[in-house]
């Protein structure tokens, strides 16, 4: 109720404060001269002024203003601004185009208007990369990765080793929302996490919101990790791509018919698997290990304007790896997994104050095992599948309201149909069938929310909005009847409205601008999850399944305050921040010891409940242009849970722990030609469990641990570097080329990602403690072209 | 289960290209503690029961025995002492043989001549609990349509029949042990067989089980049930648990913790085992059509 009513009195107080002049509305979509793709987040200004706003998801904006004349400034990073005089004395139009700056990179964007966007924007705890900043920071193997970009921000972590997995504030790692075209992404590792399912080629836009929620988004604790797919090029065909050392990847994208309809197919695929499996013939060295494993992507977006009010967009996401293994000629393993999403969207703009998005999703995760066995002297059959997934279905509406250039209304809803299979085996032994299936439990996830944000004065900007969220089971299952022990007694129908958990998620930030050098701002979110992955693995697994709240498990809460100073120097050439924070979640989803989450019918036997907290302090100091640039952060953060009824009483670390992390990113343009970047991080090692003392029993030697996560991993850091040469084949000004050498681990550290410890192979009494470094020294190249 | 565990481990070996080295570890500080291997049942024979000490993690050698201390079991109105044998070993058994009877609660003291972790007292408690009573055992020999991928030889395995009553309206959890022409097979504690009736048995008279191990035929198969309580079936459970936990790049197996067991006092280690045995013995043949 305290709630509503907050909410309320600011509903009232930006009535009241609407006075009755003359007013007009300029509105329109902001877009890329060269492809014609839509800008988010763009900046419009009236020139000499702080009067002004930013571009939405679709690139449209609309700017409410007293009658009058007006210089209107767009601007966005590393384009040219771009000063449009309007004469506003009725609602106008205004679509606006603009250009590049990559050729003029030393003069004009040192001297064009700096941007004080992240003093001024409500936002906070969010971070926004361009493709092309991506793109430069060297990576493993040289593939171009989003999440370990991401990784590099303060508050982001890898859930360790080389994991593609995200901790973010100190977070598990389901409770992060990963959204590709807003569609849901489950599993976002290739190869285990090695890689990450999103292909930079594809992607325009990446924003993570890892503090302040928006009340548009939610599903989850953490963060919402948004991720946009370029629209494809409305004005020439262009094609780019590259052959790197483990994949080979290509985009064509371009108009089908010219300014109104324009696709963009995106695919990528490794064949290390060919490669060695091809040296191998060759040499006929037997010794050489088979790499049996390989991935592919694939995106695809078409958009349809269909007039100035309405424009389509169908667009996909396919991705999968496969593995394939034969022990002996007698056995065949096939082991594949992956994702699909598709995003069916139409914007539709009612009048220049009203914009609207419907959308429907489809997402999918799945994996499937089949294996193969001749047995015995007479080869019988022995065959058997195995698999799980999770399937979503939803509908979604959303509205953005431009009332007036103090308030943008935003207001909207989604429902979610999510069907869960945790586990199916069907087989054949010898002519005889079998199958088996753990009993899942699907349901829906429904929310509505309402936001605004607001300008009070030149000085306060607030954004503040509510979301109410509603999941129920659907009746489709008996669900499992668990005792206060954990024990399952038997298992009914409990009906769906007997399944209904529900809650109000209010969202408010404030924006204090001291002068346009310096803002204080300030933010809470509470945030609701219906839903976490059922795995005992730290880092993520192709394995892992989902699994939903229940009458036996309740939704996890977690409520964020955070607090920041934000301050730029010279002239806005340096940002800095620093931000503080605070969590705390409710009923935790957690595992008791030796659980067996992995095709269990009695899954809830083995779950266990709690509470978490973090809190930490982040520092990033940022060059966000010039020749040289990119960013220095620190963090300190403490994040730490404590569950009921398991072994550890008391409060432990999370394994996500890492009190200190220290990274630097530089990209400098040595010359036309040449750019050089380099990134160096240094982080505190993550918790994890060593034995303290060993004892006999049963003629074995067993570990004696001393309680959950009371041990660290050392300190781990490493250098990156990567070379980046242009036009190395290619002169014409339209095409280009470029050769990427990249260094991961320049220095060859060894990394202690896993210790394990282990007896001894011939000395019986002896035991070993064994560091493992997955990636040493590791060099590669990469060819992309333009065109 | 165990298949995707060796498909995880194939592609992070692929992947990985990952280099291990030794490393010198230092532990963290706990205070020694007792481990108790004790075991009381319904046979006629002298009870043993062990103690040793917990050490630093890199001990590298045995573990010491405790020597000295005063032993005995009790079922609350008999006390039966317990002596060292062989002086200074650690293994104290029952002065005189005696078995227990099912239904009575059993237990065991201890008195150490020096305290371990600050007690000098131990004790620790189980029922026994009346289990299976086998009256009979048939056995069949099969081939091993699973585990043969690499081996010339078949292996087999063993189908055992008991004929004999579970306990209706008891929860009972066994502890099997099979033995071949007399000798024990498996004599360490994560290659033991535990079962519980749960899996089809509770009331019933005729039970059969699977073992994957190798016997020839003619050779004699002996099986050993001894019904445990509930606490040991556990410890069993995640003790083995711990002697298979491996290097698992996608740490499937959890966070590892520790075996509970049933020695109060103060923080200590192992278990104190009553149980109901009973066993039974056959020849070992192939069915009869496997026979062509």
């Amino acid at each position: 109720m305290k709630y509503q009513l907050l909410t309320l009195t600011f509903l009232t107080s930006f009535l009241c404060s609407q006075v009755f002049a003359q007013k007009f509305t300029v509105s329109g979509y902001i877009k890329d001269n060269n492809n014609g793709e839509s800008l988010i987040g763009a900046n419009v200004l009236v020139k000499g002024t702080y009067t002004g706003t930013v571009s939405n998801a679709y690139g449209f904006y609309s700017l409410t203003l007293e009658k009058g004349n007006y210089d209107l400034v767009f601007n966005y990073t590393g384009f040219t601004d771009n000063v449009i005089p309007v004469n506003l004395n009725k609602d106008i139009v205004l679509n606006v185009d603009l250009k590049t700056a990559v050729e003029e990179i030393e003069e004009v964007v040192i001297m064009s208007t700096r941007k004080n966007n992240n003093i001024v924007s409500t936002e906070m705890s969010n971070v926004k990369l361009e493709s092309a900043t991506i793109k430069k920071i060297p990576v493993l193997m040289g593939e171009t990765d989003i999440i370990k970009t991401l990784q590099l921000l303060p508050g982001i972590k890898s859930t360790g080793g080389l994991s593609a997995g995200m901790s973010v504030r100190g977070s598990t790692r389901d409770q992060n929302l990963l959204l590709l075209d807003e569609a849901i992404v489950y599993s976002a590792a290739h190869l285990g996490g090695i890689f990450s399912v999103f292909n930079n080629d594809a992607i325009k836009n990446v924003e993570i919101h890892k503090g302040f929620v928006p009340a548009e988004m939610g599903g989850r604790l953490a963060s919402v990790l948004d991720i946009r797919m370029k629209d494809g090029n409305t004005k020439n065909f262009s094609a780019n791509g590259g052959i790197g050392l483990i994949s080979s990847r290509l985009t064509i994208e371009g108009p089908i018919v010219k300014d109104k309809c324009s696709f963009i197919v995106s695919g990528r695929r490794t064949y290390l698997d060919a490669a060695i499996g091809a040296a191998k013939k060759v040499t006929k060295n037997a010794k050489i290990q088979e790499f049996p494993i390989h991935f592919y992507d694939l995106n695809a977006k078409i958009n349809y304007t269909i007039n100035q009010n309405n424009r389509l967009y169908l667009s996909g996401y396919f991705g999968r790896d496969v593995f394939s293994f034969s022990a002996n000629e007698d056995t065949q393993t096939k082991f594949n997994w992956g994702n699909y999403t598709t995003t069916l969207r139409w914007n539709h703009v009612y009048n220049n104050r009203l914009f609207s998005n419907v959308t429907l999703l489809a997402s999918n995760y799945d994996y499937l095992m089949d294996t193969k066995y001749e047995i015995g002297r007479d080869k019988k059959e022995f065959a058997f599948k195995y698999g799980a997934f999770i399937k979503d279905y939803s509908a979604k509406i959303d509205f953005g309201y431009y009332l007036n250039q103090k308030n943008t209304i935003k207001f909207g809803a989604i429902s979610t149909y999510h069907d869960i299979n945790t586990g199916k085996v069907t087989g054949r032994q010898d002519t005889v069938n079998f199958s088996f299936k753990i009993p899942s439990i699907p349901g829906v996830e429904n929310a509505a929310y309402i936001s605004n944000e607001q300008k009070i004065g030149s000085k306060l900007s607030l954004n503040y909005g509510l979301r109410y969220s509603l999941f129920f089971n659907t009746d489709s299952n008996k669900i499992n009847i668990v005792e206060d022990d954990y024990h399952i007694i038997g298992n009914k129908k409990y009906g769906w409205k007997n399944t209904i958990y529900q809650g109000f998620e209010p969202r408010f930030g404030a924006t204090v601008v001291i002068n346009d050098k310096q803002s204080i701002k300030s933010s809470y979110s509470r945030t609701y999850q219906y839903m976490s992955i059922a795995s005992n693995s730290t880092t993520g697994n192709p394995l892992d399944v989902w699994i939903l709240t229940t009458p036996n498990i309740k939704p996890q809460i977690c409520d964020q305050v955070s607090a920041g100073y934000f301050r730029n120097f010279f002239d806005n050439a340096i940002e800095t921040s620093v931000e503080v924070y605070y969590k705390k979640t409710q009923n935790q989803v957690a595992f008791k010891e030796f659980a067996q989450p992995q095709f269990n019918e009695l899954i809830e036997e083995d779950l266990r409940f709690g509470k978490g907290k973090a809190y930490g302090l982040e520092l990033l100091i940022k060059k966000p242009g010039g020749r040289l640039n990119g960013w220095i952060s620190y963090e300190y953060s403490v994040s730490k849970m404590k569950i009921k009824d398991i072994q550890e009483k008391d409060w432990f670390f999370s394994p996500y722990d890492s009190p200190h992390d220290f990274t630097i990113v530089g990209i400098y343009n040595l010359s036309k030609k040449i750019d050089i970047s380099a990134t160096w991080l240094w982080k505190k090692g993550q918790p994890f469990n060593a034995p303290a003392m060993r004892y006999e029993y049963g003629n074995l030697i067993f570990p004696y641990y001393p309680g959950r996560n009371q041990d660290r991993l050392p300190d781990m850091h490493r250098l990156d570097f990567s070379l980046t040469i242009h036009n190395i084949l290619i002169k014409n000004p339209k095409r280009s080329d470029e050769l990427v050498l990249s260094v991961y681990n320049a220095y060859n550290y060894k990394t202690p990602d896993i210790i394990y410890f282990k007896q001894n192979v011939t000395d019986y009494y002896k035991t070993d403690a064994v560091q493992v470094t997955y990636i040493p020294f590791f060099p590669s190249i990469t060819y992309n072209f333009k065109f | 289960m165990k298949n995707l565990l060796y498909i995880l481990g194939l592609i992070i070996l692929f992947l990985a290209n990952a280099c291990e080295k030794n490393i010198d570890w230092e532990t963290k500080e706990l205070p020694v503690m007792l481990v108790v291997e004790g075991s009381f049942t319904n046979e006629y024979k002298k009870h043993e029961v062990k103690l040793s000490l917990s050490a630093e993690y890199f001990y590298n050698k045995p573990t010491p025995h405790v020597s000295g201390a005063i032993l005995s079991i009790t079922d609350g109105k008999n006390v039966y002492n317990m002596i060292e044998n062989p002086a200074g070993s650690g293994s104290y058994e029952t002065v005189d043989s005696l078995a227990g009877v099912a239904g009575s609660t059993y237990t065991l003291n201890i008195h150490l001549s020096e305290p371990v972790n600050n007690a000098t007292d131990y004790y620790a408690s189980g029922q026994l609990i009346q289990g299976l009573e086998i009256d009979s055992l048939i056995t069949a020999l099969y081939e091993n349509p699973l585990f043969n991928m690499d081996s010339e030889m078949d292996s087999l395995i063993l189908i055992a029949v008991t004929i004999g009553q579970d306990p209706e309206d008891i929860n009972n959890y066994y502890e099997m042990n099979l033995y071949n022409e007399g000798e024990l097979i498996h004599d360490t504690i994560d290659e033991v067989y535990i079962t519980n009736d749960n899996e089809g048995i509770n009331g019933n008279i005729i039970n059969s089980f699977l073992f994957f191990e190798q016997f020839d035929e003619g050779n004699t198969v002996t099986l050993e049930m001894i019904s445990v309580e509930k606490a040991y079936f556990d410890f069993v459970a995640t003790s083995q648990k711990l002697a298979n936990q491996s290097f698992d790049p996608f740490d499937m197996s959890g966070p590892p913790a520790n075996a509970v067991g049933n020695i109060e006092g103060a923080e200590a280690i192992g278990f104190f085992k009553v149980g109901y045995v009973s066993r039974a013995s056959a020849v070992a043949s192939y069915p009869e059509q496997e026979k062509e």
